[in-house]
């Protein structure tokens, strides 16, 4: 009998060991980090999420590697640079496939993607009440605007490449390249959903109604329409979203283009969208650093002005005004031992350094940095305008621009000599905003100029002929666009190379 | 008490205690004011303690009438036996047999007299009113008759069907050993111990059958039934057995816990029934180091550097002093002492018994600065309740405090091992006081040279304060309750807390780097709590020839991490060394991690007429450590063995009497490691985003670098085992004998993502395996067996290959691991994880020697498999000699095979100049036609042969880690116990030991027997939270501490 109580007893406790074992016991979630697991619960969980697409922003690639891949490759800039492996080939069109800027800014960009990914896949799902459906899609739309962003900055540079619109891979890491105009289909489906969904502007600061300066806005989802639409040569689109950029309202020139630059003028009237940066606290941008000229820094700086684009600015009157001319340079003498490609400025004497972000220290700027400036908008509704036949408004706009720099009207009447004018305005007035390659590209395309002439007609301080292209052969068409990376084509067996690679 | 007075042991806790303050007097470290307390304490204790024993003497004369038996205890030589105990059993009554075998005991006449001494079988025999019983004691089948402890029980060593090795570890108090797992070094077949640094109180490393894992390779540990992820917690003294279950068909019933690479089973001392005892050991010695390696001296170093800068002699500042001749491997090294004291009382009725263990090290290290003590406690109690129940419980306790100094890095990193070597001889301890204002020159900090970057070695040792304070307990408490059908239930809940606190002081004054700094400080904490609970039924019961045993049970188990760290900078003074003596704290980190398994698991062994022996075993574990998709996983083992001997053919055949044929199959776990505790989930990292270019930005999170794998499994391993134990001419000689084929399949690794992911890495089950097969045999003799003198002699070998297959790399299934630090910067990766390939393959250009024509070294023109840090084979010899009261063994260890990569003397044979350099580079190449292995040294920064060698992995710093030790010799003296009686000693022991007195290698550094990736992973509780895995990189000697050469003297005493 007693036998059989400490029988039971112990049959008890045996279950009670076993009951420990349900499922819960087992089932660990972290503690200590968030994850995809415990997060994208509440309403809360949504914003900050949405924080997390925006920050990785702060990267390397729209801080200044972009800059290297447009106004750096192109006839604005030489590179410059101490990395000789991974930024003078860019300036040399000697890039291969491993290159370590081509292979690293195409995963920065990804994971950009992924970033925003992670949003568009998880807010869906949040059933949280205090997140109201309007909420909703604008936290979806502001994830689109990113993503629309980061592909068109992909497509552009590397052509025809992968579609990665989830981050639940269901175990497919290995995606095939999409076409050029499946990209942009996605890029535009992005961007119009952005554009539908977003506010008009971004004016206030108060943290309830989310709408801070500094988030994606319909202006900016408008500009990006036009920009891309440009960029596919679809310049009916592309005027269209100029146009409501223009008629909206929200934004206008400032009257002198010094007021455009530097921790006074951050969010002016004539930012579009630009990524943020903070005064006393602890985010800064340190892309700043990189361009420009601080005396104590014994490292070479990078884009420094191209002798090209200085005898641009001479013949447009810029260095006579002194307007534009010198809030784009700061001439000074390097105080750093100079990796200049085949010497293109003597570096014993004052060489043009960037002078855009003008507060640099030490890698701890407090500038803004600006991606989409309402200055580029009116651009390009001039050039949409006078290759759709309107030389009239596009004179207008061009002028408009002209004159804001304190230039004389455009002499040009022509279709050919305004679309040359144009693009000419542009290269000034953007010089390192990430622009200048792509509308190269564009008038390319469009049959305003030969990019591989002008490419392979780029000069040093001395007159002497750049010699660019492996062992001195020339550009060629195959390297207007990046190869995949090596690494890439390793990892990803459904990868292919680009011609000519 | 009662007992310990009851057994006249009164007198000897006097001299107990006396021993252990002179001990401690001793230690040098006392204060003196402690002394007289002390003396005083005794002497009062003193006072009582006798008044109470003769009182209480006194009345158990009196309490009752007794017989007196008495008799003679011989040997099966016919020896007589000295210290044999003999005790009434059920009583607490014992004594021990004199000098001359003879005893006397008064005893009621229907008592049972237990006779029982170490080594010998015990006997059971009533007195049936007799008064005179003589014994003949018995070792005969002794090793075959041994308890095993397996998993969840124990077995009769000839029942065993599968491979388990036991380790004798009664030398363990009778030598210096420090660290548990020194016990098993040379001792057991297919388990190699390597010590990756020689620095007191650093881990050793265990391998168990070769690398079973590419993320670790240390074996699981289980101390008293209690998992353990090492066994740093015990002092070795307490140590009563350890067992090491080699094949799955005996580890497979710890499932997924680790297992692929074997289990170490520790038992810790019990107390024994009717039987106490107090051991005392003591022993203290000196430590140096066993090797230095000659540098250049000033003049040597002025003309490297004169050839170096191309003929032009270096301009030496003003205030360095060519005739200063700093030996630095002498400043550095010194003779260091080590104390190691412990004291063990044990005891029992025939209710329960006791021990309690104290333990005492303090050692420091040969490198001046570095030390380590440690102060342990152990507890263990079990008594019988009642009919039915039984409760016990083991408490191991210790608290250490460790200096480290700084080691396995570049002088350029302050790595004090290499900095000795590299420090130029001019270069003073301290910069004068006084000289020319000169630019670059800092007086009065720790001496520095202008010619490379590293402070000297004194710099990196007293300069940087490192210390870390670690308590470590481990504990069970255990509940028996026999249960109707002869069923024992067992429940047991095991408790292990470790936690430890690091601290780092710089000081903002004394160096060029503390000033550079101001100073700087960083603490981090680590605390892991373990509970398990084991719930077991055993039922045992013999029908006829039938023998049968089963055990079921289950197991849920729960550890939980913490790891907080913070870092400060700009200290204004160095006499606060504590974080707010900061004036900037950064880089604050605090982090939890939790993981639990959940297991069922059960085995059936049968016998039949002791002839044919079968085993099955079925575990399965639930997890959370792998991918939520699977979870649960199971893991069976088949064996079975046959008693050759016991046939009825064999019955005429006298020149072997045990011959067992065993074979087993099973399949065992390794779980994703450590440093990816929740490996379905992508995490997610803190970022913050300034809207509106605020000064207060907005927090967020964006995903990390790792993407989560919820069908990630653990990692499996097949494997098979064939052997046999046999014994010769009355078992003087016993063989035992494995073959074993471990397959590991599942295998973990982190595997970079394409950049479409983000560049993000996921850790998978990639397909292929990694396979061990050997062969290891052990063969003990009793060479000579007189009474007088006897000889035993052992020896065990094991042959080991690795391989991987079935990686694919052509997709890139190639992992680059062992990456080193070279001078101040990143330095090439060494070895490789690929196809076809050993783990631990080195990996890189294969060197062809010195052009004699230009002085460059030549190379080949592809990277290539330059040879294995996984030794081909590895062996152990003992040899234990006795002569009456002297004995003397000898513990030699080897192993053959390995290559190390001498990143050492990468660093110190740079040819690159600045540095100081080791003599190897006085052979070096001068002009054409000379013929040399040592490259050129002229205009050697402009050289790329020179660039190449000092930034790639080459054969040129390979080197041959075999060697052959003399690990061990102890020489000992056994008191003559009639002599000792008299002031009631019951044994004692004095002994004088040699370690590491000799090494046969090839090597050109300190020691071949290093790691400078310690065991070779980061596969811990500590490293939980670190994101990616750390695949194994072993065999790398960069900088590693020295190995010393030991000298003790040293006393066992038993009361």
């Amino acid at each position: 009998m007693r036998n059989t109580k400490i029988f039971l007893a112990c049959a008890g406790i045996m279950a009670l060991g076993l009951s420990a074992c349900k499922k819960s016991f087992i089932d660990k979630a972290p503690e200590s980090s968030l994850t995809t697991g415990n997060f994208f619960k509440t309403a809360n969980d949504a914003e900050t999420g949405l924080i997390g697409a925006y920050a990785t922003m702060r990267n390397g690639f729209y801080q200044y590697n972009n800059l290297l891949f447009t106004d750096g490759r192109s006839d604005n800039c030489y590179v410059n640079g101490d990395d000789n492996t991974g930024e003078w080939p860019l300036e040399n069109f000697t890039y291969s496939p491993s290159n370590t800027k081509v292979g690293g800014e195409w995963a920065d960009l990804y994971n950009m993607i992924a970033s925003a990914n992670t949003v568009l896949d998880n807010v869906p799902n949040i059933t949280d009440p205090a997140l109201t459906a309007a909420r909703k899609n604008q936290i979806l739309a502001e994830a689109r605007f990113l993503r629309a962003m980061h592909y068109y900055w992909l497509v552009t540079e590397w052509g025809p490449t992968p579609l990665v619109l989830t981050t639940n891979y269901g175990n497919n890491y290995t995606p095939k390249r999409a076409t050029v105009a499946e990209v942009y289909a996605q890029i535009i489906a992005d961007l119009q959903f952005a554009d539908s969904n977003l506010p008009l502007t971004a004016a206030s600061n108060d943290p309830t109604t989310k709408n801070q300066i500094g988030r994606a806005t319909q202006g900016a989802a408008d500009a990006m329409l036009a920009k891309t639409y440009a960029q596919m040569g679809d310049y009916t689109n592309c005027l269209t979203y100029c146009n409501k950029v223009i008629n909206g309202g929200q934004y206008s020139l400032l009257p002198h283009f010094a007021n455009l630059w530097g921790v006074a003028n951050k969010n002016n009237a004539e930012s579009i969208f630009e990524i943020q940066g903070n005064q006393t606290g602890t985010y800064y941008n340190y892309g700043a650093e990189i361009f420009d000229y601080v005396s104590s820094d014994n490292w070479p700086k990078r884009n420094i002005g191209s002798y090209d684009l200085i005898q641009a600015f001479a013949a447009e009157g810029d260095t006579a005004t002194n307007e534009r001319y010198h809030a784009t340079f700061n001439w000074q003498v390097a105080n750093a031992a100079f990796n200049m490609p085949l010497n293109a400025w003597d570096p014993a004497k004052p060489i043009p350094f960037t002078n855009k972000m003008p507060d640099a220290g030490g890698f701890d700027s407090p500038d803004d940095i600006e991606l989409i400036r309402y200055a580029d908008i009116i651009l390009l509704a001039a050039e949409a305008n006078n290759e759709l036949g309107n030389t009239a408004a596009a004179t207008t706009e061009l002028n408009q621009i002209r004159t804001r720099a304190g230039i004389p009207n455009t002499t040009a009447t022509t279709k050919t000599d305004l679309a040359l004018a144009i693009l000419n305005e542009r290269r000034l007035e953007l010089v390192n905003e990430g622009c200048r390659w792509h509308d190269l590209l564009r008038a390319n395309a469009n049959g305003t100029i030969n990019i591989i002439t002008l490419m392979n007609s780029q000069h040093d301080s001395n007159g002497n002929l750049l010699k660019y292209g492996s062992n001195g052969a020339g550009v060629d068409q195959h390297l207007l666009i990046f190869p995949m990376p090596t690494n890439e084509l390793q990892l990803n067996p459904n990868l292919t190379q680009n011609p000519g690679y | 008490m009662y007992q310990l007075f009851a057994n006249k042991k009164s007198q000897i806790l006097f001299v107990f205690l006396r021993l252990f303050a002179v001990t401690l007097q001793r230690l040098n470290k006392m204060p003196t004011g402690i002394q007289p307390i002390f003396k005083l304490l005794i002497r009062s204790m003193k006072r009582k303690l006798t008044l109470i024993v003769v009182l209480l003497l006194t009345g158990c004369a009196f309490a009752f009438a007794q017989t007196t038996v008495s008799g003679t205890v011989k040997d099966d030589q016919g020896g007589t036996l000295p210290g044999v105990t003999v005790v009434i059993k059920g009583t607490n009554t014992a004594v021990a047999t004199d000098v001359n075998g003879k005893y006397s005991i008064s005893a009621p006449g229907n008592a049972t007299l237990i006779f029982s001494f170490i080594g010998l079988n015990s006997q059971e025999i009533s007195v049936n009113n007799r008064s005179v019983i003589d014994v003949a004691m018995t070792s005969g089948n002794k090793q075959l008759n041994e308890i095993v402890v397996v998993g969840y029980g124990t077995q009769k060593k000839s029942d065993i069907t599968s491979a388990i090795a036991t380790v004798s570890v009664k030398d363990v108090s009778s030598r210096p050993i420090v660290s548990p797992e020194e016990a098993l070094i040379g001792k057991a077949p297919g388990v190699q111990v390597s010590i990756p640094s020689s620095e007191p109180g650093h881990d050793l490393s265990v391998r168990v059958r070769g690398a079973g894992s590419v993320n670790g390779v240390e074996p699981l540990y289980v101390v008293d039934g209690v998992l353990a992820s090492d066994i740093k917690t015990l002092d070795p003294n307490s140590i009563e057995s350890i067992s090491i279950l080699k094949d799955a068909s005996s580890t497979s019933i710890y499932g997924a816990a680790g297992s692929t690479n074997g289990v170490v089973m520790i038992t810790t001392k019990q107390g024994s029934k009717g039987k106490s005892a107090i051991d005392a050991n003591f022993s203290t010695g000196v430590q140096q180091i066993s090797k230095k390696i000659p540098v250049l001296n000033n003049q040597q170093w002025l003309a490297l550097q004169t050839e170096i800068d191309g003929g032009t002699a270096p301009v030496i500042p003003s205030f360095y002093n060519l005739n200063t001749n700093n030996n630095w491997q002498d400043l550095a090294y010194h003779n260091a002492m080590q104390t190691n004291a412990s004291v063990g009382v044990s005891g029992g009725s025939e209710k329960g018994t006791y021990y309690l263990g104290l333990g005492y090290l303090n050692q420091d290290g040969i490198m001046v600065g570095s030390n380590f003590d440690r102060y342990s406690a152990k507890f263990s109690v079990n008594q019988t309740a009642n009919k039915w129940l039984t409760v016990g419980g083991n408490i191991n306790y210790n608290r250490s405090n460790q200096r480290t100094v700084p080691q396995n890095a570049s002088a350029a990193h302050g790595g004090a091992v290499i900095a000795a070597l590299v420090t130029p001889e001019y270069v003073p301890v301290f910069m004068p006081a006084t000289t020319n204002p000169n630019p670059g020159y800092t007086p009065l900090v720790y001496g520095y040279s202008t010619f490379y970057s590293g402070d000297n070695p004194l710099s990196d040792i007293y300069n940087n304060n490192n210390n870390t304070i670690a308590n470590n307990l481990l504990g069970d408490t255990h509940a028996e309750i026999k249960l109707p059908f002869g069923i024992i239930y067992r429940s047991q809940l095991n408790l292990t807390m470790e936690n430890s606190n690091y601290e780092y002081f710089l000081d903002p004054y004394k160096s060029l780097n503390g000033i550079q700094k101001n100073g700087s400080a960083t603490q981090t904490y680590n605390e892991t709590t373990r509970w398990a609970w084991d719930n077991t039924l055993t039922y045992d019961k013999t029908i006829g020839l039938h023998k049968i045993n089963v055990v079921v049970g289950t197991s849920a188990l729960n550890e939980k991490i913490f790891v907080s760290s913070q870092t400060g900078t700009g200290f204004g003074s160095s006499a606060i060394q504590t974080l707010n003596g900061a004036s900037s704290v950064s880089a604050p980190y605090s982090a939890r991690a939790e993981w639990a398994t959940n297991s069922y698991f059960g085995r059936a062994t049968y016998s039949y007429n002791d002839k044919y022996l079968l085993t099955a075993t079925l575990r399965a574990d639930g997890t959370s450590r792998v991918g939520f998709n699977n979870r649960w996983g199971t893991f069976p083992a088949f064996s079975a063995g046959w008693k050759v001997s016991n046939e009825d053919f064999m019955k005429d055949v006298t020149w072997i009497q045990d011959l067992k044929i065993r074979g087993g199959w099973g399949r065992t776990g390794n779980f994703p490691p450590y440093s990816l505790l929740y490996p379905s989930y992508t995490p997610l990292n803190p970022v913050k985003y300034p809207f509106n270019s605020s000064d207060t930005s907005t927090p967020g999170y964006s995903p990390g670098g790792q993407i989560g794998n919820p069908d990630l499994k653990w990692e499996s391993g097949n494997s098979t085992n064939f052997g046999f134990d046999a014994g010769f001419l009355n078992n003087r000689i016993t063989i035992t004998a494995d073959y074993y084929y471990k397959k590991v399949t599942n295998m973990i690794f982190p595997q970079v993502l394409p950049g479409t992911t983000g560049g993000k890495t996921i850790l998978v089950n990639l397909p292929g395996n990694n396979i061990n097969k050997g062969i290891e045999f052990n063969i003990d003799g009793a060479i000579v067996k007189q009474h007088d003198f006897s000889w035993d002699m052992s020896l065990n070998m094991s042959f080991n290959n690795n391989k991987m297959i079935g990686l694919d790399s052509a997709k890139g299934q190639i992992y680059y691991t062992g990456g080193v630090s070279l001078g101040g910067g990143g330095g090439p990766t060494t070895q490789i994880i690929k196809n076809g390939y050993s783990l631990g393959t080195f990996w890189g250009y294969k060197t062809e020697g010195v052009d004699p024509q230009t002085g460059n070294e030549k190379f080949s023109t592809d990277q290539t498999n330059l040879g294995s840090a996984l030794p081909k084979f590895t062996y152990g010899i003992q040899e234990n000699l006795r002569y009456k009261a002297f004995s003397l063994s000898l513990l030699f260890d080897g192993v053959y095979g390995n290559k190390v990569y001498d990143v050492t003397r990468q660093e110190t044979e740079q040819l690159n100049g600045g540095a100081n350099e080791t003599a190897g580079v006085l052979l070096r190449w001068e002009k054409p036609g000379d013929v040399t292995s040592v490259p050129s040294a002229i205009n050697s920064p402009n050289n790329p042969a020179i660039a190449f060698l000092n930034t790639n992995s080459t054969s040129y710093y390979l080197e041959s880690g075999s060697f052959f030790r003399l690990r061990n010799a102890t020489l000992g003296y056994n008191f003559n116990p009639d002599l000792l009686k008299s002031i009631g000693i019951q044994r004692a022991r004095l002994f004088v030991t040699g370690q590491n007195l000799f090494m046969v290698t090839k090597y050109k550094g300190y020691t071949p027997d290093v790691n400078s990736y310690g065991n070779g992973t980061n596969n811990k509780p500590g490293n939980a939270q670190d994101g990616g895995p750390t695949l194994l990189s072993l065999g790398i000697d960069d900088g590693a501490y020295p190995a010393a050469r030991i000298y003790t003297i040293g006393i066992n005493v038993q009361f």
